[in-house]
């Protein structure tokens, strides 16, 4: 199995969930101050980003993705919490360490192209679930997934 | 007619007329001429019946009387002769005629020779009386009364044996030398009863005589004879003249003896009398003194009995009381004369007297009534019971004592006394006391012992009984006594009271042995007068309390004292609870000084005050002496003693009805309050003292009224414990002002006091309540009750008092006694001072809310109230060591909304609280001790005077959301929260959870219980504040809902493997504000990727970040981490550049001088669904 899923998830203040399906329909309030999850899943393992959603979306596109075409290191440093993420390539795999928990190791092209995935995602609902976003603020993440997105090789 | 016939017939003419015999044969003799006419008759030759006619003639003239014949034998003789002369008269004298004469003449001769013979016979009878006259002899001392009528009867005697010697004179010699012997002997006899010469002069000289004067005696007494008996009948002429002298000098005297002596039956019987009335003059007394007539005298003897007449004289010859006394009786004497015989009285007549001059009083009435008393011979048998074998008859002091004192003068009490001894053992015993135990009194014993003992022995009679009864107890009492001791016991007795200065103290002895010994009860007495009898010095010391000491009757220096007389049975019981030896040790522990003060001490009010006293020492000293002495020494001024005196007295702490005697005693023992840990016993014995000391000084007597008006209405005087602790615990250690100050308020509110009185024995306060049952209520109740529970104001603990109903009392009386809460003082008076509060959230020192307390003991009026609430009560730490006032924090904030209306107090909620945890209050005790374990970060500590722990966290879980607050809150709280945690505590690791390494589950559910109970969920005043210019925003509702404990919200980190961080409990929207804001200025903020930002993150022109990045700020993109300090607060704070505005998008704690709790995600999820009804999945 080399398949990577990426879902995206919000979490209003009480805890409530709400799955990306929900997302996309929008009209969820302070939507901009939620923390959320990147959840990536290969098989049975699984890997929660969880931070403010609108930061992990962007920051692991912005950063992880384009740093990790080839071999090489990226930190995701948490924006809500103090947890850093290390990605690490090497080869066709990426371990993702933390200080805190057990890491996982996931084959690298499929994550990294499932996080483009999920930014893609992202960048589509955000008009909807994003109340007050100013137009440039979309358009910065669109950037920044279409950014990552280029920086992968061509399929 | 014939010569001789002539003759004869001359003769016996001359017979006839009575003519000297002698005289007449003399003439015959002499004259010739007479015969010569015979002659002239010769005229014819004698026949020879003539001749032998004249030979007869001449044979009869021949025939003459011996000299020394009597005239009857002459005149015989001469009929004899004149027969013959007949018998020859005749004209024819024939031979037969001769015959006839001869045989005549033959008688005549005979005649002669009788009559010679009556002659000599006469002769010896005189030579005989003379030898007889002879063989008188003089008296022996000899009287001249007696000498000269034997002189007489001699000279008669002398002249009588001179006289011719005839028959007749003989006769009269023999009848004189007789008569003088008689007289002789006579007076010999006389003399001899009159006691000889010196009986005689003994009798002149009483009478003022002399020996020639004893007739006069003779008139005085009617005859010598009288005299004589008089002698006799007295047994001595000593004798009488000494009685007869009692009746006036000279034979004037004697005369009214003589008739006192007739009436009263002779000398026999009025020397007896005299004998038995103690002496003559006592008995001349009744005649000279009395006025009595000897009639009169004779009846008051044979009425009353000389012995008992003399007896009642005493030592001088006043008959006054006697004459009353048979006065009094009038004809009705059978009364005393059956009393006297039958009781035994007439051989102890000194007895009867006692009875009468001091039993009576001398009051003859008393004394009849006394007789009277004793109506039937039942009775009397039994008073001579104890006079006979019971001793009393040789002891008459002390019967009369026993009468005047032991029965105060009532017969009825002396019967009674008297048939408690109705067999001879006790009646035995009664006299071993009286002798061998020296109660009959003696040099060193007063005479009172026994009528003291008797008055005393039973103790103070009980209310149910009568006089009657009582007296009839006592009596048996004292008879079960006598019988008990034995000789051994009795010789012990009599050490004990010459030794140890009872003797002289017969009241004191009394209540020793009385109420000291249980009421005379046998082996008791038997124990303390062996213990006593063996410890010399003890005795010593304890004759030395008793006089220096002031607790007897005198003190040292003679002077009568005020000491009740049951002060040293109080010493003994309760003081030292019975136990001899230790009062002895107590006096031997007490040196001279200290006997002065105790003397001092006595003598300003407590010596009135003995069961006071012995409490004092009993409850107040433990028994201990050297806790006595520090008693003693503390009041060592007379205004402190004057003062105690005062409280004693004025302020009822005496005793009394409705003043229990240990009221004292517990006041010493409480007024300091409790010992201070690392305070020896001694020490705070001293301290105590002071304490009291002072106290007594600061009350004045209206103080002391007021007191005790308290005691006595408020029910505080039958609870003395719990009066000695209000005054120790609730007013400082007794201190005055404050005691003072407590009387004031509490005297004068009389409704006041009856609920304070109905408090205690209606609501549990009291160590008894109305049925006078113990109830298990911790005297000390009250007194914390009042002090930490009303801050020591009366008048807030009047307001509870009267704030109850019965309803109300009754609850409370559940709680307290059944619910335990009565055993802990301290955790009730704390519970009151902080759980029932008008303004919980204020001071302890606000104004009480009783409702409070009305509404908790009214949750618990049910049956299984008590029960659960002692349970809870005890298996849920409330009465810990160190934790009593838990239970404080528990009602006082536990049960207080702190965020929400109205932040009252509700008692209600208790109830609910227990049921919550009935049969698991070892989880709620958990619940406490994790509240009260957390760290200071996390919950308020407590502070003086606050118990902040566990209520308020407590309150915190009670006022979630979850539970909704008061009263239902803490209905499910171990269910829904306890249950919950532990099993969260408890639970392994799974899932994504059992890997984390970021922050660690707890495993202990206190750690869980703590953390649920810090988090206040305090709503968030301002969802978005500004806390940077002047267009920066801050989420407050997601940085203190997540991160607040005050706010907490329990939002969730999406890292849950991160968990979330938690501020201080103190942390809070402002706070947090505060913090942001400070920490976003120049100087305070750091970017997390390192360096300084360059401005102030608000003013970051342009919003949208530039490609290629002009700035730093281009170069973090629209997440900005910066790190802002604030104080000793560091945090993270994300500002986010999102919708064209900039807002402080994620803040959460970095550092702080308090410590942050990082919670594992599930644990948080766990306080959350524990807390809120949002629940929550576990991660």
């Amino acid at each position: 199995m080399t398949s990577v899923t990426v879902e995206l998830g919000l979490m209003q203040p009480d805890g409530t969930p709400y799955t990306e399906a929900q997302m996309a329909k929008g009209g969820i309030a302070d939507f901009d101050s939620m923390d959320g999850w990147v959840r990536l899943r290969h098989g049975e393992q699984s890997f929660d980003v969880g931070d403010l959603l609108l930061y992990a979306v962007g920051t692991l596109c912005e950063t992880v993705v384009p740093e990790l075409t080839g071999d090489g290191v990226a930190v995701y440093v948490a924006f809500g919490h103090q947890e850093e993420l290390t990605f690490t390539r090497k080869g066709d795999v990426i371990t993702i360490s933390s200080a805190w928990r057990p890491g996982i190791t996931l084959p690298a092209e499929p994550l990294l192209r499932a996080l483009v995935g999920a930014g893609e995602r992202f960048v589509a609902m955000l008009p909807a679930l994003w109340e007050g976003a100013l137009p440039e603020d979309i358009a910065d993440y669109a950037g920044q997934v279409t950014a990552a997105a280029a920086s992968l090789p061509p399929t | 007619m014939t010569k001789k016939g002539k003759a004869a017939r001359v003769i016996s003419d001359e017979v006839r007329w009575g003519i000297d015999l002698a005289e007449y044969m003399s003439l015959s003799h002499d004259d010739g001429d007479y015969w010569g006419d015979e002659e002239d008759d010769e005229e014819a030759g004698p026949s020879p019946e003539e001749l032998r006619r004249d030979a007869l003639y001449d044979e009869l003239d021949d025939l003459s009387p011996p000299e020394g014949a009597e005239e009857s034998e002459i005149q015989t003789l001469t009929t004899r002769k004149d027969a013959v002369v007949q018998a020859l008269d005749v004209e024819d004298i024939g031979p037969g005629d001769i015959a006839n004469a001869e045989a005549l003449m033959l008688v005549a001769e005979q005649e002669v020779q009788a009559i010679a013979k009556a002659v000599a016979t006469r002769k010896e009878d005189r030579r005989l009386i003379a030898a007889d006259f002879d063989l008188v002899k003089a008296v022996e001392g000899e009287i001249k009364p007696h000498k000269t009528r034997i002189d007489a009867a001699r000279l008669k005697a002398t002249e009588a044996l001179s006289a011719a010697i005839t028959g007749a004179s003989n006769d009269l010699a023999r009848k004189a030398v007789d008569l003088l012997a008689q007289t002789v002997k006579a007076c010999a006899t006389e003399l001899s009863d009159l006691g000889g010469k010196d009986g005689v002069d003994q009798l002149c000289k009483a009478f003022a005589i002399d020996e020639d004067s004893l007739a006069l005696l003779d008139d005085a007494f009617g005859t010598r004879d009288e005299v004589i008996k008089a002698v006799k009948g007295f047994g001595s002429a000593e004798a009488l003249a000494k009685v007869t002298a009692a009746y006036g000098a000279g034979p004037a005297g004697a005369k009214t003896m003589a008739a006192v002596m007739g009436a009263m039956g002779g000398p026999a019987a009025l020397a007896k009398a005299a004998k038995d009335i103690g002496g003559p003059e006592k008995l001349a007394a009744l005649t000279a003194k009395g006025g009595l007539k000897p009639s009169e005298v004779k009846a008051l003897c044979d009425d009353l009995g000389p012995g008992f007449i003399g007896a009642l004289m005493g030592s001088g010859d006043d008959p006054a009381a006697a004459i009353a006394l048979r006065t009094e009786f009038g004809g009705d004497i059978a009364a005393l004369t059956d009393l006297v015989k039958e009781a035994g009285f007439d051989t102890k007549p000194k007895t009867l007297a006692k009875l009468l001059t001091e039993g009576c009083k001398g009051k003859p009435g008393d004394f009849k009534a006394l007789c009277k008393g004793f109506a039937t011979s039942e009775d009397r048998a039994a008073l001579g019971g104890i006079v006979g074998k019971g001793g009393l008859g040789d002891a008459p002091d002390a019967l009369a004592d026993l009468f005047s004192e032991g029965c105060k003068g009532d017969p009825a009490t002396l019967k009674a006394f008297a048939k408690g001894f109705d067999d001879d053992g006790k009646r035995e015993g009664l006299g071993r006391l009286m002798a061998a135990g020296g109660l009959g009194g003696g040099a060193k014993v007063d005479k009172g012992g026994l009528g003291a003992l008797f008055q005393s022995v039973a103790g103070d009679k009980p209310d149910l009984l009568s006089e009657a009864e009582f007296a009839k107890t006592r009596a048996e009492a004292l008879a079960k006594l006598a019988k008990g001791l034995d000789g051994a016991d009795c010789t012990r007795l009599k050490t004990v009271l010459e030794d140890g200065g009872l003797g002289a103290d017969p009241k004191v002895l009394g209540h020793l042995l009385g109420a000291g010994c249980d009421k005379g009860d046998p082996a008791k007495v038997k124990a303390l007068l062996s213990d006593m009898a063996g410890d010399t010095t003890g005795l010593a010391r304890l004759g030395d309390l008793l006089t220096a000491g002031g607790l007897g009757a005198k003190d040292d220096t003679g002077t009568k004292t005020d000491t009740d007389p049951k002060a040293l049975a109080a010493l003994l019981d309760p003081g030292c609870k019975g136990k001899a030896s230790d009062l002895l040790a107590l006096a031997k522990g007490l040196d001279a000084n200290d006997r002065k003060g105790v003397k001092a001490l006595l003598s300003k009010g407590l010596g009135k005050a003995p069961a006071a006293l012995g409490e004092v020492l009993n409850t107040g000293c433990k028994g201990d002496p050297a806790t006595f002495k520090s008693f003693v020494a503390a009041f060592d001024a007379d205004d402190k003693r004057e003062g105690l005196g005062r409280m004693l007295e004025a302020g009822g702490m005496k005793g009394g009805d409705k003043v229990d005697a240990k009221t004292l005693g517990a006041l010493f023992n409480h007024v300091a309050g409790d010992k201070p840990t690392g305070v020896s016993d001694a020490d705070f014995a001293k301290t105590r003292a002071a304490s009291l000391a002072n106290l007594s000084k600061a009350l004045d007597a209206g103080d002391c009224a007021k007191l005790k008006t308290t005691l006595e209405d408020g029910g505080l005087g039958t609870d003395p414990d719990v009066f000695g602790h209000l005054i120790g615990t609730g007013c400082g250690a007794g201190d005055g002002a404050k005691v003072k100050t407590l009387v004031k308020e509490l005297a004068g509110d009389a409704p006041g006091l009856k609920g304070l009185d109905d408090l205690l024995k209606k609501g549990g306060f009291g160590t008894k309540d109305d049925a006078k049952a113990a109830t298990g209520t911790d005297a000390k109740c009250l007194g914390h009750l009042l002090a930490p529970g009303c801050n020591g104001d009366p008048k807030e603990m009047l307001k509870l008092a009267k704030a109850l109903n019965a309803g109300n009392r009754t609850a409370l009386k559940g709680v307290m006694t059944k619910g335990d809460l009565g055993k802990h003082p301290q955790v009730l008076g704390k519970m009151y001072q902080h759980g029932c509060l008008t303004d919980p959230n204020g001071t302890h020192t606000s104004a009480k809310n009783p409702q409070v307390l009305k509404d908790m003991i009214g949750e618990f009026a049910d049956v299984d109230g008590p029960r659960i609430f002692k349970d809870m009560l005890t298996k849920s730490g409330f009465t810990e060591a160190g934790k009593e006032d838990r239970f404080a924090s528990v009602l006082r904030h536990g049960f207080t909304p702190k965020h929400s209306a109205p932040k009252v107090q509700n008692g209600k909620t208790l109830r609910k609280l227990a049921n919550a945890f009935d049969g698991n209050f070892g989880d709620l005790k958990t619940t406490f001790e994790a509240i009260e374990g957390a760290p200071t970060h996390m919950l308020e500590a407590d502070k003086p005077n606050a118990p902040n722990r566990p209520g308020k966290g407590l309150g915190n879980l009670i006022h979630s959301p979850k539970f909704g607050g008061n009263p239902n809150g803490a209905k499910k709280l171990r269910a829904d929260l306890f249950v919950p945690l532990k099993t969260r505590s408890t639970a392994p690791g799974t899932g994504t959870e059992s890997g984390w390494g970021g922050t660690p589950k707890m495993t202990n559910v206190k750690d869980f219980l703590m953390t649920a109970a810090s988090f206040e969920h305090k709503p968030i005043t301002h969802a978005t504040v500004t806390v940077g210019p002047p267009n920066m925003s801050m989420n407050m509702s997601h940085a203190a809902g997540r991160h607040s404990r005050k706010h907490g919200k329990f939002e969730l980190n999406t890292s849950p493997h991160m968990g979330t961080t938690l501020f201080d409990c103190d942390t809070d929207e402002t706070k947090i504000k505060t913090m942001v804001s400070t920490g976003l200025q120049p100087g305070n903020v750091a970017r997390a990727n390192g360096g300084a930002p360059d401005r102030h993150p608000s003013q970051r022109p342009p919003l949208k970040r530039r490609t290629p990045p002009l700035d730093q700020y281009d170069l973090d993109g629209n997440f900005l981490r910066l790190n802002g300090t604030a104080g000793t607060e560091s945090n993270r704070i994300g500002v986010g550049h999102t919708g064209g505005v900039l807002k402080v998008a994620q803040f959460y704690p970095m550092a702080s001088a308090k410590p942050l709790q990082l919670v594992n995600t599930n644990d948080f999820i766990a306080l959350n669904n524990a807390l809120t009804n949002n629940t929550k999945a576990f991660l």
